[in-house]
This record gives C-alpha cells, sequence and structure tokens, in this order.
C-alpha cells in the first residue's frame, strides 16, 4: 500500500478539475481535521433520525462520562474511509457501517481489528460478532407505503410490482443490493432459497417496474421524504426511520413479508491515533441499557446487546426487526455472498439503470 | 427626388425637461439646412424626430407635404449621416453601401452598379473590401455618406458628422460634401455646434437655443442681423456692453457710455423700456482713424486707450477701453504700412450707426 | 543586497513577474500537479497500462454515458440560449436602473448554494408539488404529470443555474453594440426585426459563443443536478466518476474517466475556436 500512496487531497481535486466542473460544488465532501488530539472524538454514521437517536443515547452521555468531544461526520462512505486511511491522515475514528461495507472495507485492508480486551462481547448476539466490526443494530429494509396515497394495502413485493392495482410512482435505493432480492421474492422466489441470487431472472424482473419507478434514493430521509410528501406511493425504507416518521404522526405503513434485515456495524478506521479511545467508545455505546433507550425510545432498530430487550416494553418490542413474528417474514442479507460480487454487479446496475 | 420638410408645433419632452419646444419650420426642397445650436439646445432630439428615430410629444412633421409623424423610420426614405459614422463594423464596405439597397429589394446587379457610383463619387473607389476598421477617419466619414446617398433619398440627415476630424480634414470635407449636395440636389439637414461650419456651409441656418427657434436665416443675415443678442454673441464675434438711453428715435437710438461720450445705434425692437440697452458691435465693423480724419454724421467716433495687443498676422486684434469698464475688441487688417500702435496709446475708432445693433434683454449664458 | 540582483529585481518585467509568482505556484500546486497525478493514476496500476482506457471504449455503457452528457449539455445550452438571448436584450435595452436591479438578481442568484437552488427545483416539481397540484387544479391536466427525475427536470435544473452564464457574456456584449447601428440600419429601411437580424444578432455573436462555449463545457461537468433531479437515464460522465469512486472504489478507471472528460472537453474547445474563430472576430474591433 505504502508505494502507491495516493494524496486524497490531490485526487480529489484532481477530479474536480478534470470534470472541468469549474465553480461547480466539490464532488465529495470532506471534513478536515485538526491534528490528533485525545480530547475528542470523530464518529460517522448516516445522519438523520437515525445519527439524532445515537446522538442521545451514545455521544452525549458518552460526552458526558468521558469529558471527552463527540464531533460527528456524516456518510460514511467507503470512498472517504479508503481516502483516509491510503493517505495516512485518518479523520474518522468510529464509523457506523453496514455489513456489506464492512466486508469491502476488510478486503480493501481498511480495519483495525476489534481489540476484545476493551470490548465485552459476552452478551452481544452471534450474528453481530465480527473480527473487525461490532453489530450495533439489526435494521429492515422494507416496502413501505404511504397509507393516503394508496387505496388497497399492498402485502408484499408482487404487489409492490403490480402497476394496475396498486397505481402511482415508487422508489428503490440506487443500487444492486437488496432490490435484487426484492425482484426476485416478487418473480416467485422462496425468500429463504434467495442465494445464491439469479441475477439475469432479478434484472429481469427489475425492467418490469423500472419505468415506475420515480427516483432512486440514496439517503435514507429521502426516502422518507418521498414517501411524506407523495411524491412516490411506494418505496423501500429503513424500518427506524419510518418508525420515527410514523412517530411524527405521518401516515406510512411497513411490510414485513420479504423484507431484509441486515446490520450496522461500529468499526474503527485502520491508522486511527485513537484507537485505543475508538475500542472504549464501542464499548459503551454496546451497553444494553444506553441500546434499550435507543430502540426502544428513540428509533425502532434491533439491539445487539441480548440483555437490552429487558429494557424494551412487549409493544415496543413488536416494532423491531428483530421480534421473532417479524424475523420469521424477513430474509438475512447475506454480506458475504455479495461482497466478492458487489463491484461487478453495481457496474452492472449502473449499465442496466441507463439502458 | 425630392424633399421638402415642414414641422408644425414641434415638441418633446422627457421627464423633467422640454427638449423640443413648439418648433415650426419649413424646408425647402434642395436646401441645405443647419440646426446650429450648443449642447441641450434640442438640435439633435429634432433631427431625431425628422428621420423618425423619437417620437414627438406633440406636433406634426410633414415629408414633402405628408404626415409622417406616426410613420416608422425605415418607411420615411431618409438617409442620415451619424456622429459617429454608425457604419456596419461586421460588414464590408460594399455590403455597407449595399445595405440600404438590399432592404429596399434593389436588384443585385443594380446594387453593384449603384455601390460602384458611390464609392466613385466619395473617391474611394478601390476600398469596397476593406472592413470600417481599417479605414481613416475621414474614409469612413465618406463611406458613411455614401452610403446615406446610395439608395437616393430625398433628403440627408446628418448629424454632427464631422465632429470627429482634426480641423483641416473637417474644411475640406465641408466643402467637399458641399459640393456632392450641390450636384445631386437633395435636402440636408446638418446639425452642428460649430458656427463657422454653419456659416461655410448652409444655404440657411436655423439657431436652437432650449429647444425653441433662435432665429432663422441665412449665413449673412444671422451674421449682420442677429434678431437677439444671443445670436450676436453665438455667431461670429461681438462686442457686448451695456449703455443708457438718451433718446429714442424712429429708427436710431442715441445711447450714452457709462464714461460719458454718447453715440447713435439702430433701433431693434418696437418698445425700449428701462434706461439702459445692451449694445452688440462685431470688432470688424471699427475702422482706426489717423489723427487728421473726420468722419460723416452716419458714424459714431469712439476714443480709448489701448489695452492689448494680439498679433494675427492677416490682422491684429486691440482691446480698447472706450469708457469706464467698457472694454471694447477691435479687429482691423494689417495693412501695409504697418500701424504703429502699442498698448497705452490713444486709438481713435468709427463705427457706422447701423453697425451698432441693440437689445432690450441682456444676455444670460 | 548586490546592486545588480537589485536592478533585475526592480526592473519593470521582473517586478512584474514577481507579483505573478504566488498565483502561479498556486496554479501549478493545485492543478498541474493534481491533473499530472491524476493523469498517472490513470495509466499505472502499479505498471503502465492501458486496460482502464481500453476499458472505457470497450464497455458500451460508458460510451453511452458519455453521449448522454454530451447530449444534455447540448440541450441545456440551446436552452439557456433561447432563454437568455432574448432576456439579455431586454435588459441591455432596458433603463439603467431597472437593468441595474437585474444584473445584481442574477449575480445574487449565483451566490445561492446550488444544493438548495436543485432542491427547491423538487419541491416544485414533484408529484403534488407546485406546478403538479396547480395544473390540475386549473384543469389542464387530470392526473400526475411526471415532472421530476428526467431529462426535462435535469435540463431545467442545469439551465437554471447556468443561464447567467450565458446571459452575463450576451449582455456586455450587446451593451457595447454602439445603439446608433440598429438605428441607422433604419433610416435605411430596415424594419426593426431586419434590423436586429442583419446588425444586431451579428455583433452580438461573440457574446453568443462566450455563452455557449462556457455553458457547454460547465455542463459536461455537471455532477450535482443529475443526481438530485435526474432520473434512472440522466446518469453523466461526472456521475459515473463519483460512482467509480465512492461506490466502486476503482479510483484508476475513475482517473482515466476525468482524463477523457478533458481531453474530449478540450478537444470541444479547439474545434468549436477553428470554427468560429474568436481570434478573427476580435480583430473586427467587435
Amino acid at each position: 500500500m505504502g508505494k502507491k500512496k495516493i494524496s486524497r487531497r490531490e485526487f480529489l481535486k484532481g477530479t474536480a478539475v478534470a470534470t472541468a466542473a469549474a465553480a461547480v460544488g466539490p464532488h465529495i465532501f470532506v471534513r478536515k481535521a485538526t491534528a490528533a488530539s485525545n480530547k475528542k472524538i470523530v464518529i460517522c454514521s448516516y445522519g438523520g433520525s437515525y445519527q439524532a437517536s445515537q446522538r442521545k443515547a451514545f455521544f452525549e452521555p458518552f460526552e458526558k462520562a468521558t469529558g471527552i468531544k463527540v464531533v460527528e461526520a456524516t456518510g460514511p462512505d467507503l470512498a472517504k474511509i479508503k481516502a483516509q486511511v491510503t493517505s495516512g491522515n485518518v479523520e474518522w475514528d468510529v464509523v457506523d457501517i453496514e455489513s456489506r461495507i464492512m466486508y469491502t472495507a476488510i478486503t480493501e485492508n481498511l480495519l483495525e481489528p476489534i481489540d476484545t480486551n476493551i470490548v465485552k462481547l459476552n452478551t452481544i448476539v452471534k450474528p453481530a460478532i465480527h473480527k473487525y466490526g461490532i453489530g450495533n443494530i439489526a435494521f429492515t429494509t422494507a416496502l413501505t407505503y404511504n397509507k393516503k396515497q394508496l387505496k388497497k394495502a399492498p402485502k408484499n413485493w408482487a404487489d409492490f410490482w403490480d402497476v394496475k392495482n396498486f397505481p402511482g410512482p415508487r422508489s428503490l435505493q440506487d443500487h444492486a443490493p437488496f432490490n435484487l432480492e426484492f425482484a426476485l421474492i416478487a418473480d416467485g422466489v422462496n425468500k429463504d432459497k434467495l442465494y445464491p441470487l439469479d441475477i439475469d431472472r432479478a434484472f429481469k424482473k427489475m425492467s418490469q417496474i423500472k419505468g415506475n419507478i420515480d427516483a432512486w434514493w440514496e439517503s435514507g430521509a429521502q426516502s422518507i421524504q418521498q414517501l411524506t410528501s407523495g411524491a412516490v406511493v411506494m418505496s423501500s425504507a429503513w424500518n427506524g426511520r419510518v418508525n420515527v416518521a410514523q412517530s411524527k404522526g405521518v401516515p406510512l405503513e411497513i411490510v414485513w413479508d420479504g423484507a431484509a434485515y441486515d446490520w450496522d456495524l461500529w468499526a474503527v478506521p485502520k491508522g486511527t491515533p485513537r484507537k485505543e479511545l475508538a475500542m472504549k467508545f464501542i464499548q459503551f455505546a454496546l451497553d444494553a441499557k444506553r441500546q434499550a433507550y435507543q430502540c426502544g425510545k428513540l428509533i425502532a432498530y434491533g439491539p445487539s446487546n441480548k440483555l437490552a430487550y429487558n429494557y424494551i416494553d412487549k409493544a415496543r418490542q413488536k416494532q423491531l426487526p428483530t421480534y421473532p413474528d417479524n424475523l420469521a417474514k424477513q430474509f438475512s442479507f447475506n454480506s458475504k455472498w455479495w461482497q466478492p460480487r458487489l463491484n461487478k454487479l453495481n457496474e452492472k446496475w449502473a449499465a442496466w439503470k441507463i439502458s | 427626388m425630392s424633399g421638402s420638410v415642414v414641422l408644425k408645433g414641434l415638441v418633446k419632452t422627457y421627464p423633467g425637461v422640454v427638449a423640443v419646444d413648439h418648433l415650426s419650420m419649413d424646408i425647402r426642397e434642395g436646401e441645405f439646412m443647419t440646426f446650429l445650436g450648443a449642447s441641450g439646445s434640442g438640435k439633435t432630439t429634432t433631427l431625431s424626430m425628422i428621420a423618425g428615430l423619437t417620437l414627438p410629444t406633440s406636433g406634426e412633421i410633414l415629408l414633402n407635404g405628408q404626415d409622417v409623424t406616426f410613420i416608422p423610420p425605415h418607411k420615411r426614405n431618409i438617409g442620415m449621416v451619424f456622429q459617429n459614422y454608425a457604419l456596419f463594423p461586421h460588414m464590408t464596405v460594399y455590403e455597407n453601401i449595399a445595405f440600404p439597397l438590399k432592404m429596399h429589394k434593389v436588384s443585385k446587379e443594380e446594387i453593384a452598379k449603384r455601390v460602384t457610383q458611390a464609392l466613385h463619387m466619395v473617391q474611394l473607389p478601390q476600398h469596397g473590401d476593406r472592413y470600417p476598421s481599417q479605414l481613416s477617419g475621414g474614409q469612413q466619414q465618406r463611406i458613411a455618406l455614401a452610403r446615406a446617398l446610395s439608395f437616393e433619398p430625398g433628403l440627408i440627415l446628418m448629424d454632427e458628422p464631422l465632429g470627429a476630424l482634426d480641423k483641416k480634414l473637417r474644411q475640406h470635407m465641408q466643402i467637399e460634401i458641399k459640393h456632392i449636395q450641390e450636384d445631386l440636389g437633395f435636402t440636408t439637414i446638418y446639425v452642428t455646434h460649430d458656427q463657422e461650419e454653419a456659416l461655410t456651409m448652409s444655404d440657411r441656418i436655423a439657431v436652437l437655443r432650449d429647444g425653441k427657434l433662435e432665429q432663422l436665416g441665412t449665413p449673412e443675415e444671422l451674421y449682420e442681423e442677429p434678431k437677439t443678442l444671443y445670436v450676436a454673441d453665438f455667431i461670429g464675434e461681438s462686442n457686448i456692453f451695456k449703455a443708457d438711453v438718451l433718446e429714442v428715435g424712429e429708427e436710431r437710438l442715441k445711447l450714452q457710455l457709462p464714461g460719458g461720450r454718447s453715440f447713435y445705434a439702430l433701433r431693434c425692437s418696437e418698445t425700449v423700456e428701462g434706461p439702459e440697452v445692451s449694445v452688440a458691435i462685431r470688432p470688424e465693423k471699427f475702422r482706426v482713424l489717423s489723427a487728421s480724419e473726420t468722419v460723416s454724421e452716419e458714424y459714431n467716433v469712439f476714443e480709448g486707450i489701448i489695452k492689448e495687443v494680439i498679433y494675427f498676422g492677416e490682422s491684429s486684434k486691440y482691446s480698447v477701453e472706450i469708457g469706464k469698464d467698457v472694454i471694447i475688441i477691435v479687429k482691423q487688417p494689417n495693412f501695409y504700412p504697418a500701424t504703429k500702435v502699442g498698448v497705452g496709446d490713444q486709438l481713435t475708432l468709427s463705427v457706422h450707426w447701423r453697425s451698432c445693433r441693440t437689445y432690450c434683454e441682456g444676455l444670460s449664458l | 543586497m548586490d546592486k545588480k540582483l537589485k536592478n533585475i529585481l526592480m526592473h519593470p518585467t521582473a517586478k512584474g513577474m514577481l507579483l505573478l509568482t504566488p498565483a502561479l505556484v498556486a496554479l501549478f500546486v493545485f492543478f498541474v500537479i493534481p491533473i499530472f497525478r491524476m493523469f498517472h493514476l490513470s495509466l499505472f496500476d502499479p505498471h503502465f497500462t492501458l486496460k482502464y482506457y481500453i476499458a472505457f471504449f470497450q464497455r458500451p455503457v460508458y460510451i453511452r454515458v458519455m453521449w448522454i452528457t454530451v447530449k444534455i449539455s447540448l440541450i441545456v445550452t440551446a436552452v439557456c440560449l433561447l432563454v437568455g438571448y432574448p432576456f439579455a436584450l431586454i435588459l441591455s435595452r432596458a433603463g439603467e436602473k431597472l437593468s441595474k436591479v437585474f444584473l445584481v438578481c442574477i449575480v445574487l442568484s449565483m451566490c445561492i448554494s446550488l444544493l438548495v437552488r436543485n432542491f427547491s427545483w423538487i419541491i416544485i416539481l414533484q408529484r403534488s408539488g407546485i406546478v403538479d397540484s396547480f395544473l390540475m387544479k386549473v384543469g389542464i391536466t387530470h392526473r400526475h404529470v411526471k415532472l421530476l427525475h428526467n431529462l426535462f427536470s435535469v435540463v431545467v435544473g442545469m439551465a437554471e443555474i447556468l443561464l447567467p452564464y450565458m446571459i452575463l457574456p450576451i449582455f456586455s456584449v450587446l451593451k457595447s453594440i454602439d445603439p446608433n447601428l440598429p438605428k441607422a440600419a433604419q433610416t435605411m429601411g430596415a424594419r426593426p426585426v431586419q434590423a436586429f437580424w442583419w446588425v444586431t444578432f451579428p455583433l452580438s455573436l461573440p457574446g453568443v459563443y462566450a455563452g455557449f462555449l462556457l455553458v457547454f463545457i460547465m455542463s459536461l461537468g455537471y455532477f450535482i443536478t443529475p443526481a438530485l433531479l435526474g432520473g434512472a437515464k440522466e446518469m453523466m460522465i461526472s456521475n459515473m466518476i463519483a460512482f467509480q469512486v465512492q461506490t466502486v472504489l476503482n479510483w484508476h478507471f475513475a482517473a482515466s474517466l476525468s482524463m477523457i472528460l478533458l481531453v474530449a472537453t478540450l478537444v470541444f474547445y479547439t474545434i468549436f475556436n477553428k470554427v468560429v474563430g474568436l481570434e478573427k472576430l476580435e480583430d473586427l474591433g467587435v
């Protein structure tokens, strides 16, 4: 790695210049961190109501308990992690990333192994434990619809594809993962026999709905905004964010059938000068009561600490992705299958989109 | 080719300003008429209204007896030469001259013929392929003229066309324009602030002041018989001073200088009000008398001390104090032998009483 | 200081060069070096290879994205020209005060964040948004019309942002045209439309060319607007570069795409200059 180091700054500037984007905003927004200091820790997560819940449940209590300032960043892009690690200028000490991102980051050698001397794992559920990342919450990507915009309630992904009985524009996330699974389920594949994915069949099915996809969302907030404003009638969305919107009175409904659950994990970019502090934070954030506060009161995701359920009331548990009834209707997103195929399938995705 | 112009009570007002104030005049066919005035006198605005580029606030404009007040410029068949020539920089000289012909749907062969003619007329037959920026100021001026003439309009308007040229070239062009105009016989309305230019070129001159017609007449009339003090001052040079009225005669006034000497002057207005009038006398109307010389009663005689002598070659100018605080300029040709007078000498001057013109109004400039 | 050296340094030309130095250094550090590094990145992995360029020409998707980029840029430029020219014309003939107010508005609009302006279009154009509800209320349409996330919204969003770059050069050229020229044309028998067509318009062409060049080249590198307002098919080359950088993590290929865009832009500029001959127009003193 050392020999073909590319300065992140130069690379980004070069890109901006060569795309002749004269005076038009920069492509990638990266915050400049000041020299390493133990008085603060920089954490990057997915923004929106999700990061707001983390702020209340983890960041603020951590600041109070340690006196160390938590500096927040948003949008834990692989590219940014790679740029930071390869340039030796790591700004993010802790990142919250999805499992497939973690797997890619591992192959690119971008993460520190979790220091189990600091991070205690005895009460953490098995699927959440990895060498380079510890599950934080389980989240579900589910078919979500706006009750006011549809006369009939869709029951599954087949209904999402059924534009005759469920008319109106739709939205899906702008990448191949999840969508290909949804397409196969809509096409009749059993949710427990998805992998290995039949890629051609999935894209063929995707082509059927393409014309009715009004927008491809890129951020979780965007999916909720589109559903709320009525710009689309149905969309894939992350259940926690849907839950927050519901609590604000937005008439959204989740369809658990054929939904995908996956893990969000805490990970530490390789080479951070505050590695130990980062591990301490992860340990802090895995605390059962703190997770229970986040998932029980703030956002309806599934906590990774088994003990957290002791502090969440029954009614609330029913809204979580990890509630047994909900779990039974979903499939587990297979990051391991995706990881080696991700780039190729994403390129195929881009080509399919513009074709 | 005909081009008579009648202006009837023409008014143009801009917010807060009256640019042209009830202007009426007849311009005869084939006449070279000059609008002469200082800047802000309304001469260019009037020209612009005749061309149709500015709409009058009220009044009428007749062209060959036809009311054209609201006819757009492209239907008036008037040629115009602008102050900065307004040659089209993206067209060659040929294309510039051909432009009005093209707009009038003249055939291609005819255009070629007429452009060649026009280029010959302004003595630039070889310059058709050049662009205006490659020509000198004088050449551009000629092309502008050729272009205005190429479609043979009955009336040509010229807005200070020689203003940008140096003096020698300007005098040369004045004569050239005059010759072309006389040869082709088109009516010309010429705007200038240069009174010398106006006198040299015009059949008649309209002196404008603050949007009003101050005086209209031939160059000689304007020079010899200015109706107002303004015209007397504006055209040529005039000695202007105040004098007390002693007697009011039918044709002449008996006046008295502040110093005491009395003299006669032409009565200019019907009524003479007030105790004093303004007197205007041209510097060249005086004659220096030798010591023994006497003159008839028709001539006024003034005596004074020479304050300054300026030598001009063909003539000299003397400032002479002929009364208390009345200093006049006297212009005398330098005969042989030269008059040997200098500063401080006493000088006796005679001037015909008809050359002393009086005005009731003061001069407010 | 050595007197000789002092003399050299104080020489007017040398002084001018000294003043230029910071700018030249900045240009070198922030422009020349990064481009060179990118060029290097596109050709070495870690040894010399052309595979990232070959990939571009081998896979039709990239040619297609390039074509989409050029197509959208041309449409945006045409829209800017059609809207901007009349606007500049009116502005150049408006009173001093009015044109000043408009110019200030235009310049101020350029200070507003691109994101804000793009998001405003989302609100205006989205389903049940301002335009859609208005059309339904008035009865022009009876169903929701799709105004967002398609070519239309991308063109509208880009043209709105790039319009000043078309208006300002045209305006400044129109303003510099002697107002007597169209008047002279009219006295020579040209109707106002003819005077415009034969005189004002040809003289304003340098402004049109400058605006065309600015808008088109800036369009080629557009990223945010197609990302926010576009649908599936409005993927421009910059989006593809960002996709390679952010999602695929193939920075070598991203660099080669960037170099291809840079070269395409330079080629376009050269051809444009040859065909239009910007210098020739300058010679005319226009």
